[in-house]
């Protein structure tokens, strides 16, 4: 087999047993990469080189990262997918920092979404990112280079960041697992902020394991993001209540049923397992929408105002349209807005009380293709951005349907309790069986 | 709010028009009960600072 087609138990444990070279596993990646990148467009700067050779020993050695280009990586440019921002020259992000130490391999930097600001990876700047899956639909975004790189096999998994969804929305169409974990549990030191009080770093990779490797690397407090700290979480609670989300009333359009059917599929492997099932809805949908967007926009324009007042035409269109809005939000909704958001942390406490789990999709319909991205923008956070306002941690996990396109089942625990995520996103897998590589990508 | 704004991508104005109208609308239906009074319940250091969530 390929080395770079494996999970890192099986690559690790062949390193160990010396039946694969440290150099076998770096050409291994540098020929994929040479291969499949110029047709996806995941990276935006890769090296062949690691920095270490060999890798450093820890609980991550040799393991293939790769890292969304809003978060430093030395070696590399910081660029945040934008014609102007450039960090030529930077240190390591806190997160960064904590894998490398692990002895974690950064093999380049990956296309986003212009700032982050938007969920399709259509950059202006640096081009699109195509789905491995079917390169004529979108590959969700803003971290969407980094779930096509690791669905590709181009990484073993990857970083992201998400503020109203964009670690699992492109996992959710790329077929791969994302983590937003709980705010505050990994620094965002080093990253370019989007909106500074709904930032969140998380890993993407095609198993659960993997995801939970990499994010308990990076999960540790950094004196310097006085956001994060460090809690403890309770045993997973046996039978298990999982809350079923329904949709909203009150959301004008519905899921599309292939998805909701997936998701009730799910539930019920859940089931199968001991768990009791719930129906529930999530609290104030709308709202909480409106309030993350009120948020964000706020404060992405603040973060950007001088730049957008001295060179508007240096943004993207959709970019600056959405930062124009920012520097019209009345500072009397972004209060409101953070009066909302207390309000919804409330309303998911009480919910919590009568649930261990939620369950919903990650994005309510299936990949759109790509000229329909105009259209589409809010539908794609509408099931992930009340959990970046609220801080509650979710997870992305993937199925195949019937069309044969990924679709993204999201496990949502209370806060700090991403062990919770892992232990029941690893029952969902064993349910599920193996999930095939991408269609696209091999055609 | 009876749907999404689509925004048209080709008109900045009232694209972001759009977005306006669509945040505006979503936080007055939040409809915030008396518990909700005084605006000093407004806590937006909140997470992290509890034992066991916000």
């Amino acid at each position: 087999m390929n080395p770079a087609d494996l999970d890192y138990g099986p690559l690790a444990e062949a390193l160990r047993q010396g039946q694969l070279t440290w150099g076998e596993v770096v050409s291994a990646y540098t020929e994929r990469i040479a291969l499949r990148n110029p047709i996806l467009n995941a990276y935006v700067a890769w090296s062949a080189k690691a920095s270490t050779d060999p890798p450093l020993p820890g609980s991550l050695r040799g393991l293939a990262v790769a890292v969304k280009d809003l978060i430093d990586c030395a070696g590399f440019p910081t660029r945040a997918g934008s014609s102007f921002f450039l960090r030529a020259d930077p240190a390591d992000a806190f997160a960064v920092a904590a894998l490398r130490l692990e002895g974690a391999w950064m093999v380049g930097k990956t296309n986003t979404h212009e700032f982050a600001a938007g969920g399709t990876t259509l950059n202006p700047h640096f081009g699109p990112t195509l789905n491995p899956w079917d390169r004529n639909r979108l590959v969700g975004g803003s971290s969407g280079g980094s779930a096509a790189a690791v669905a590709a096999r181009m990484a073993v998994a990857a970083l992201g960041t998400d503020t109203a969804g964009s670690v699992r929305i492109p996992a959710a169409f790329t077929g791969v697992v994302g983590l937003k974990p709980t705010y505050g549990r990994i620094s965002r030191r080093g990253v370019v902020p989007l909106s500074w009080s709904l930032d969140h770093v998380g890993p993407l990779a095609r198993t659960v394991a993997d995801t939970a490797r990499v994010f308990w690397a990076m999960a540790r407090p950094d004196p310097k993001d006085p956001t994060t700290v460090s809690r403890p979480h309770r045993p997973l609670p046996e039978p298990l209540r999982v809350g079923v989300v329904e949709p909203s009333p009150d959301l004008a359009l519905p899921w599309d049923p292939e998805v909701a059917s997936l998701v009730k599929t799910a539930a019920g492997w859940l089931e199968a397992a001991g768990a009791r099932l719930v129906p529930t809805t999530l609290p104030r949908w709308k709202s909480s929408l409106a309030a993350n967007f009120t948020i964000i926009r706020a404060e992405s324009a603040t973060y950007h105002r001088r730049w957008l007042r001295a060179h508007p035409d240096r943004y993207g269109v959709d970019v600056r349209t959405y930062l124009e809005a920012g520097m019209r939000v009345p500072a009397v909704d972004y209060l409101e807005a953070q009066r909302v958001r207390s309000a919804v942390v409330a309303d998911y406490q009480r919910l919590f009380e009568t649930v261990d789990l939620l369950v919903l999709p990650t994005v309510p319909i299936l990949p759109p293709p790509v000229a329909e991205a105009p259209l589409v923008g809010f539908r794609l956070t509408e099931a992930t951005a009340p959990f970046d306002l609220s801080g509650l941690p979710a997870i992305s996990l993937p199925v195949l349907g019937p069309s044969r396109l990924p679709v993204g089942i999201q496990l949502v625990a209370p806060w700090w309790h991403e062990a919770w995520l892992f232990a029941v996103g690893e029952r969902l897998e064993a349910a599920r069986g193996p999930m095939p590589p991408p269609d696209g990508v091999l055609a | 709010m009876a749907a999404y704004p689509t925004p048209p991508p080709d008109d900045l104005a009232r694209a972001v028009e759009a977005y306006l109208r669509f945040m505006a609308e979503g936080l007055d239906e939040a409809a915030l009960g008396p518990e909700w009074e005084p605006f000093f319940a407004v806590r937006i250091d909140a997470f992290g600072t509890a034992e066991d969530g916000p």
